[in-house]
Protein backbone atom coordinates (compact mmCIF):
# COMPACT_ATOMS: atom_id res chain seq x y z
CA UNK A 1 0.00 0.00 0.00
CA UNK A 2 1.26 3.49 -0.84
CA UNK A 3 0.94 4.88 2.67
CA UNK A 4 3.23 2.07 3.90
CA UNK A 5 5.79 2.94 1.21
CA UNK A 6 5.49 6.60 2.14
CA UNK A 7 6.08 5.76 5.79
CA UNK A 8 9.07 3.57 4.93
CA UNK A 9 10.54 6.28 2.68
CA UNK A 10 10.10 9.16 5.11
CA UNK A 11 11.28 7.07 8.06
CA UNK A 12 14.37 5.99 6.09
CA UNK A 13 15.07 9.61 5.11
CA UNK A 14 14.79 10.68 8.74
CA UNK A 15 17.18 7.85 9.74
CA UNK A 16 19.63 8.72 6.91
CA UNK A 17 19.14 5.23 5.45
CA UNK A 18 19.93 6.16 1.86
CA UNK A 19 19.44 2.74 0.26
CA UNK A 20 16.14 2.12 2.06
CA UNK A 21 14.88 5.60 1.20
CA UNK A 22 15.79 5.18 -2.48
CA UNK A 23 14.02 1.83 -2.75
CA UNK A 24 10.84 3.04 -1.05
CA UNK A 25 10.83 6.29 -3.03
CA UNK A 26 11.18 4.53 -6.41
CA UNK A 27 8.21 2.28 -5.59
CA UNK A 28 6.16 5.23 -4.37
CA UNK A 29 6.98 7.54 -7.27
CA UNK A 30 5.59 5.02 -9.73
CA UNK A 31 2.11 6.18 -8.64
CA UNK A 32 2.70 9.74 -9.88
CA UNK A 33 0.99 9.94 -13.27
CA UNK A 34 2.60 11.46 -16.32
CA UNK A 35 1.07 14.76 -17.37
CA UNK A 36 -0.74 14.44 -20.69
CA UNK A 37 -1.16 17.01 -23.48
CA UNK A 38 -4.62 18.17 -24.53
CA UNK A 39 -6.71 16.43 -27.17
CA UNK A 40 -5.67 16.75 -30.79
CA UNK A 41 -1.98 17.13 -29.93
CA UNK A 42 -0.94 14.47 -32.44
CA UNK A 43 -2.86 16.18 -35.24
CA UNK A 44 -1.33 19.55 -34.38
CA UNK A 45 2.18 18.08 -34.43
CA UNK A 46 1.61 16.35 -37.77
CA UNK A 47 0.14 19.54 -39.22
CA UNK A 48 3.07 21.63 -37.96
CA UNK A 49 5.60 19.10 -39.25
CA UNK A 50 4.08 18.78 -42.73
CA UNK A 51 6.62 19.48 -45.48
CA UNK A 52 6.48 23.03 -46.86
CA UNK A 53 5.63 23.36 -50.56
CA UNK A 54 8.79 23.67 -52.63
CA UNK A 55 9.35 27.27 -53.75
CA UNK A 56 9.63 28.00 -57.48
CA UNK A 57 13.34 28.12 -58.12
CA UNK A 58 15.24 29.98 -60.83
CA UNK A 59 16.08 26.61 -62.30
CA UNK A 60 12.38 25.70 -62.47
CA UNK A 61 11.60 29.00 -64.22
CA UNK A 62 14.35 28.35 -66.77
CA UNK A 63 12.96 24.89 -67.44
CA UNK A 64 9.49 26.35 -67.92
CA UNK A 65 10.84 28.96 -70.37
CA UNK A 66 12.73 26.26 -72.25
CA UNK A 67 9.52 24.19 -72.37
CA UNK A 68 7.62 27.01 -74.04
CA UNK A 69 10.39 27.58 -76.55
CA UNK A 70 10.50 23.87 -77.33
CA UNK A 71 6.71 23.79 -77.84
CA UNK A 72 6.80 26.76 -80.27
CA UNK A 73 9.70 25.22 -82.18
CA UNK A 74 7.90 21.87 -82.41
CA UNK A 75 4.73 23.61 -83.70
CA UNK A 76 6.72 25.44 -86.40
CA UNK A 77 8.48 22.25 -87.49
CA UNK A 78 5.20 20.31 -87.63
CA UNK A 79 3.52 23.16 -89.54
CA UNK A 80 6.31 23.26 -92.12
CA UNK A 81 6.25 19.49 -92.46
CA UNK A 82 2.46 19.52 -93.00
CA UNK A 83 2.71 22.23 -95.70
CA UNK A 84 5.40 20.18 -97.44
CA UNK A 85 3.10 17.15 -97.42
CA UNK A 86 0.04 19.08 -98.70
CA UNK A 87 0.49 18.10 -102.41
CA UNK A 88 0.12 14.48 -101.39
CA UNK A 89 -3.44 15.20 -100.22
CA UNK A 90 -4.90 14.66 -103.71
CA UNK A 91 -4.22 10.92 -103.36
CA UNK A 92 -6.25 10.79 -100.16
CA UNK A 93 -9.50 8.76 -100.40
CA UNK A 94 -11.54 11.68 -98.94
CA UNK A 95 -13.27 13.81 -101.57
CA UNK A 96 -12.52 17.55 -101.30
CA UNK A 97 -15.57 19.89 -101.43
CA UNK A 98 -16.21 21.50 -104.80
CA UNK A 99 -16.03 25.27 -105.39
CA UNK A 100 -19.80 25.43 -105.86
CA UNK A 101 -20.44 23.76 -102.53
CA UNK A 102 -18.13 26.22 -100.76
CA UNK A 103 -19.92 29.15 -102.46
CA UNK A 104 -23.32 27.77 -101.47
CA UNK A 105 -22.21 27.35 -97.85
CA UNK A 106 -20.82 30.91 -97.78
CA UNK A 107 -24.11 32.31 -99.10
CA UNK A 108 -26.02 30.40 -96.45
CA UNK A 109 -23.80 31.84 -93.70
CA UNK A 110 -24.31 35.37 -95.10
CA UNK A 111 -28.10 34.94 -95.12
CA UNK A 112 -28.11 33.68 -91.54
CA UNK A 113 -25.95 36.62 -90.39
CA UNK A 114 -28.26 39.13 -92.10
CA UNK A 115 -31.32 37.59 -90.43
CA UNK A 116 -29.59 37.72 -87.06
CA UNK A 117 -28.64 41.38 -87.55
CA UNK A 118 -32.20 42.24 -88.59
CA UNK A 119 -33.61 40.65 -85.41
CA UNK A 120 -31.09 42.65 -83.35
CA UNK A 121 -32.03 45.89 -85.09
CA UNK A 122 -35.73 45.25 -84.42
CA UNK A 123 -34.97 44.85 -80.72
CA UNK A 124 -33.03 48.11 -80.65
CA UNK A 125 -35.90 49.80 -82.46
CA UNK A 126 -38.35 48.63 -79.78
CA UNK A 127 -36.07 49.87 -76.99
CA UNK A 128 -35.72 53.24 -78.72
CA UNK A 129 -39.51 53.50 -78.95
CA UNK A 130 -39.91 52.80 -75.20
CA UNK A 131 -37.16 55.33 -74.39
CA UNK A 132 -38.86 57.96 -76.55
CA UNK A 133 -42.22 57.43 -74.81
CA UNK A 134 -40.56 57.75 -71.40
CA UNK A 135 -38.77 60.92 -72.53
CA UNK A 136 -42.03 62.49 -73.63
CA UNK A 137 -43.65 61.56 -70.32
CA UNK A 138 -40.71 62.89 -68.30
CA UNK A 139 -40.80 66.21 -70.10
CA UNK A 140 -44.25 67.06 -68.61
CA UNK A 141 -44.01 69.38 -65.54
CA UNK A 142 -45.97 67.01 -63.24
CA UNK A 143 -43.64 64.06 -63.82
CA UNK A 144 -40.51 66.20 -63.57
CA UNK A 145 -41.78 67.56 -60.21
CA UNK A 146 -42.53 64.04 -58.98
CA UNK A 147 -39.06 62.82 -60.01
CA UNK A 148 -37.36 65.76 -58.30
CA UNK A 149 -39.41 65.23 -55.14
CA UNK A 150 -38.53 61.52 -54.95
CA UNK A 151 -34.83 62.29 -55.55
CA UNK A 152 -34.94 64.82 -52.71
CA UNK A 153 -36.62 62.32 -50.33
CA UNK A 154 -34.08 59.64 -51.25
CA UNK A 155 -31.18 62.02 -50.64
CA UNK A 156 -32.53 63.04 -47.24
CA UNK A 157 -33.08 59.39 -46.26
CA UNK A 158 -29.51 58.48 -47.26
CA UNK A 159 -28.11 61.39 -45.25
CA UNK A 160 -30.16 60.41 -42.14
CA UNK A 161 -29.09 56.77 -42.35
CA UNK A 162 -25.44 57.73 -42.70
CA UNK A 163 -25.74 60.02 -39.66
CA UNK A 164 -27.37 57.24 -37.60
CA UNK A 165 -24.64 54.78 -38.60
CA UNK A 166 -21.93 57.22 -37.49
CA UNK A 167 -23.62 57.53 -34.06
CA UNK A 168 -23.84 53.73 -33.78
CA UNK A 169 -20.15 53.34 -34.60
CA UNK A 170 -19.15 55.89 -31.95
CA UNK A 171 -21.34 54.12 -29.35
CA UNK A 172 -19.69 50.71 -29.91
CA UNK A 173 -16.12 51.95 -30.06
CA UNK B 1 3.92 -7.20 -31.17
CA UNK B 2 4.60 -3.52 -31.53
CA UNK B 3 7.00 -2.21 -34.15
CA UNK B 4 10.37 -1.03 -32.81
CA UNK B 5 10.97 2.71 -32.69
CA UNK B 6 13.88 2.44 -35.09
CA UNK B 7 11.71 0.59 -37.62
CA UNK B 8 9.11 3.37 -37.35
CA UNK B 9 11.83 5.95 -37.97
CA UNK B 10 12.90 4.12 -41.12
CA UNK B 11 9.29 3.97 -42.33
CA UNK B 12 8.78 7.66 -41.54
CA UNK B 13 11.91 8.55 -43.51
CA UNK B 14 10.53 6.66 -46.48
CA UNK B 15 7.44 8.87 -46.34
CA UNK B 16 4.96 6.91 -44.20
CA UNK B 17 2.51 9.29 -42.53
CA UNK B 18 1.22 6.53 -40.28
CA UNK B 19 4.76 5.99 -38.96
CA UNK B 20 5.02 9.68 -38.03
CA UNK B 21 1.62 9.45 -36.36
CA UNK B 22 2.65 6.38 -34.38
CA UNK B 23 5.87 8.05 -33.24
CA UNK B 24 3.94 11.08 -31.95
CA UNK B 25 1.32 8.86 -30.34
CA UNK B 26 4.02 6.78 -28.65
CA UNK B 27 6.06 9.67 -27.26
CA UNK B 28 3.65 12.58 -26.83
CA UNK B 29 3.04 11.82 -23.18
CA UNK B 30 6.66 11.28 -22.04
CA UNK B 31 7.86 14.34 -23.98
CA UNK B 32 5.02 16.54 -22.77
CA UNK B 33 5.45 15.31 -19.19
CA UNK B 34 9.16 16.19 -19.23
CA UNK B 35 8.64 19.63 -20.75
CA UNK B 36 5.61 20.43 -18.58
CA UNK B 37 7.52 19.50 -15.43
CA UNK B 38 10.41 21.72 -16.52
CA UNK B 39 8.29 24.70 -17.65
CA UNK B 40 5.24 24.36 -15.36
CA UNK B 41 2.87 25.95 -17.85
CA UNK B 42 0.53 23.59 -19.66
CA UNK B 43 -0.13 25.73 -22.75
CA UNK B 44 3.51 26.64 -23.19
CA UNK B 45 4.56 23.05 -22.60
CA UNK B 46 2.26 21.94 -25.44
CA UNK B 47 3.83 24.51 -27.77
CA UNK B 48 7.37 23.53 -26.79
CA UNK B 49 6.62 19.81 -27.05
CA UNK B 50 5.20 20.43 -30.51
CA UNK B 51 8.37 22.35 -31.41
CA UNK B 52 10.46 19.45 -30.15
CA UNK B 53 8.59 16.96 -32.34
CA UNK B 54 8.82 19.23 -35.39
CA UNK B 55 12.58 19.69 -34.86
CA UNK B 56 13.00 15.95 -34.44
CA UNK B 57 11.04 15.16 -37.61
CA UNK B 58 12.89 17.80 -39.61
CA UNK B 59 16.21 16.17 -38.78
CA UNK B 60 15.04 12.59 -38.49
CA UNK B 61 17.69 11.55 -41.01
CA UNK B 62 20.41 12.51 -38.51
CA UNK B 63 19.19 9.94 -35.97
CA UNK B 64 21.61 7.03 -35.68
CA UNK B 65 20.18 3.94 -34.01
CA UNK B 66 23.66 2.64 -33.20
CA UNK B 67 24.32 5.72 -31.06
CA UNK B 68 21.35 5.22 -28.74
CA UNK B 69 17.63 4.80 -28.36
CA UNK B 70 15.19 6.97 -30.31
CA UNK B 71 13.42 7.97 -27.08
CA UNK B 72 16.67 9.36 -25.64
CA UNK B 73 17.38 11.25 -28.87
CA UNK B 74 13.88 12.75 -28.66
CA UNK B 75 14.25 13.56 -24.94
CA UNK B 76 17.50 15.37 -25.75
CA UNK B 77 15.71 17.55 -28.30
CA UNK B 78 12.85 18.21 -25.85
CA UNK B 79 15.37 19.05 -23.11
CA UNK B 80 17.22 21.49 -25.39
CA UNK B 81 13.95 23.10 -26.48
CA UNK B 82 12.84 23.65 -22.88
CA UNK B 83 16.28 24.85 -21.77
CA UNK B 84 16.46 27.32 -24.69
CA UNK B 85 13.11 28.69 -23.61
CA UNK B 86 14.20 29.03 -19.98
CA UNK B 87 17.47 30.68 -21.03
CA UNK B 88 15.63 33.23 -23.15
CA UNK B 89 14.44 34.59 -19.82
CA UNK B 90 10.85 33.57 -20.24
CA UNK B 91 10.94 32.07 -16.80
CA UNK B 92 8.15 30.44 -14.92
CA UNK B 93 5.73 32.76 -13.16
CA UNK B 94 3.96 30.36 -10.79
CA UNK B 95 4.88 31.27 -7.21
CA UNK B 96 6.87 28.48 -5.60
CA UNK B 97 5.27 28.99 -2.20
CA UNK B 98 1.72 28.42 -3.52
CA UNK B 99 1.81 25.22 -5.57
CA UNK B 100 -1.84 24.45 -4.87
CA UNK B 101 -2.79 27.54 -6.88
CA UNK B 102 -2.18 25.55 -10.05
CA UNK B 103 -5.36 23.62 -9.43
CA UNK B 104 -6.28 20.04 -10.05
CA UNK B 105 -6.14 20.35 -13.86
CA UNK B 106 -2.35 20.34 -13.93
CA UNK B 107 -2.22 17.23 -11.81
CA UNK B 108 -4.88 15.32 -13.68
CA UNK B 109 -5.12 11.87 -12.23
CA UNK B 110 -5.06 8.61 -14.09
CA UNK B 111 -7.74 6.09 -13.25
CA UNK B 112 -6.36 3.84 -10.56
CA UNK B 113 -7.39 0.26 -11.21
CA UNK B 114 -4.91 -1.30 -8.82
CA UNK B 115 -6.41 0.12 -5.62
CA UNK B 116 -8.08 -2.45 -3.41
CA UNK B 117 -10.84 -0.16 -2.12
CA UNK B 118 -12.30 3.31 -2.72
CA UNK B 119 -10.55 4.42 0.48
CA UNK B 120 -7.20 3.16 -0.75
CA UNK B 121 -7.81 4.67 -4.20
CA UNK B 122 -8.56 8.04 -2.59
CA UNK B 123 -5.41 7.92 -0.45
CA UNK B 124 -3.31 6.84 -3.40
CA UNK B 125 -4.73 9.55 -5.67
CA UNK B 126 -4.25 12.21 -3.03
CA UNK B 127 -0.71 11.10 -2.33
CA UNK B 128 0.12 11.04 -6.05
CA UNK B 129 -1.22 14.59 -6.35
CA UNK B 130 0.79 15.69 -3.31
CA UNK B 131 3.92 14.13 -4.83
CA UNK B 132 3.25 15.86 -8.16
CA UNK B 133 2.84 19.21 -6.38
CA UNK B 134 6.01 18.57 -4.38
CA UNK B 135 7.92 17.78 -7.61
CA UNK B 136 6.78 21.12 -9.04
CA UNK B 137 8.28 22.89 -6.03
CA UNK B 138 11.73 21.53 -6.88
CA UNK B 139 14.31 23.45 -8.90
CA UNK B 140 13.87 22.88 -12.68
CA UNK B 141 17.10 20.86 -12.95
CA UNK B 142 15.99 18.61 -10.08
CA UNK B 143 12.53 18.17 -11.61
CA UNK B 144 14.02 17.08 -14.90
CA UNK B 145 16.33 14.42 -13.50
CA UNK B 146 13.58 13.09 -11.22
CA UNK B 147 11.21 12.70 -14.18
CA UNK B 148 13.85 11.08 -16.37
CA UNK B 149 14.99 8.72 -13.65
CA UNK B 150 11.80 7.82 -11.83
CA UNK B 151 9.08 8.24 -14.46
CA UNK B 152 10.94 7.31 -17.62
CA UNK B 153 13.16 4.79 -15.86
CA UNK B 154 16.37 5.95 -17.52
CA UNK B 155 19.83 4.91 -16.36
CA UNK B 156 22.19 7.54 -14.93
CA UNK B 157 24.29 7.38 -18.11
CA UNK B 158 21.25 8.06 -20.28
CA UNK B 159 20.35 11.09 -18.16
CA UNK B 160 23.94 12.30 -18.54
CA UNK B 161 23.62 11.94 -22.31
CA UNK B 162 20.37 13.91 -22.42
CA UNK B 163 21.19 16.69 -19.96
CA UNK B 164 24.96 16.88 -20.61
CA UNK B 165 25.46 17.05 -16.85
CA UNK B 166 28.35 15.19 -15.18
CA UNK B 167 27.40 11.83 -13.68
CA UNK B 168 28.18 13.01 -10.15
CA UNK B 169 25.92 16.03 -10.60
CA UNK B 170 23.04 13.86 -11.79
CA UNK B 171 23.38 11.61 -8.74
CA UNK B 172 23.64 14.63 -6.42
CA UNK B 173 20.57 16.24 -7.97
CA UNK B 174 18.56 13.04 -7.56
CA UNK B 175 19.65 12.66 -3.95
CA UNK B 176 18.88 16.28 -3.08
CA UNK B 177 15.58 16.15 -4.96
CA UNK B 178 14.50 13.12 -2.94
CA UNK B 179 15.44 14.84 0.32
CA UNK B 180 13.58 17.99 -0.69
CA UNK B 181 10.52 16.00 -1.73
CA UNK B 182 10.49 14.31 1.68
CA UNK B 183 10.66 17.74 3.32
CA UNK B 184 7.82 19.13 1.17
CA UNK B 185 5.59 16.14 1.86
CA UNK B 186 6.27 16.34 5.59
CA UNK B 187 5.42 20.05 5.50
CA UNK B 188 2.19 19.24 3.69
CA UNK B 189 1.11 16.88 6.47
CA UNK B 190 2.28 13.59 4.97
CA UNK B 191 4.98 13.06 7.59
CA UNK B 192 5.84 9.62 8.97
CA UNK B 193 3.07 8.44 11.20
CA UNK B 194 2.62 5.31 13.26
CA UNK B 195 -1.04 5.39 12.41
CA UNK B 196 -2.40 7.44 9.54
CA UNK B 197 -6.03 8.47 9.35
CA UNK B 198 -7.14 9.77 5.98
CA UNK B 199 -9.49 12.71 6.33
CA UNK B 200 -9.51 14.15 2.82
CA UNK B 201 -7.33 16.17 0.54
CA UNK B 202 -7.83 19.54 2.20
CA UNK B 203 -7.53 18.45 5.80
CA UNK B 204 -4.68 17.24 7.98
CA UNK B 205 -3.64 13.85 6.71
CA UNK B 206 -1.63 12.43 9.56
CA UNK B 207 -2.71 11.96 13.12
CA UNK B 208 0.01 11.00 15.53
CA UNK B 209 -1.67 8.79 18.06
CA UNK B 210 -0.05 8.59 21.43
Amino acid sequence: MDSDRLNRWLTAEAADDDAGAEAAFVALFASVPRLAPGGGFTERVLWAARPAPAPATANGGLLAALGWKAAILAALVLGGFSVALLPLARWLPVEAPSFGAILKGGARVLTWTAEWLDAGIATWRLLARIGGALGVAASTPEIVSALLASALVSGLALYSLNHLLAIERRTWR
Amino acid sequence: MSVADEQLVREALSGSQSAYRELVHRFERPVFNLVARMIRDRGLAEDLSQDAFVKAFNRLDTFRAEQGKFSNWLFKIAHNTAIDHLRRGELETVPLDRPEAEGPDFHAMLPDDSAASPYEAAVRGDLATALGVAVDRLRPEYREVVVLRHQEGLAYEEIVEITKLPLGTVKTYLHRARKELAGHLTEAGWGPAEDRVYTGATETRALHLA
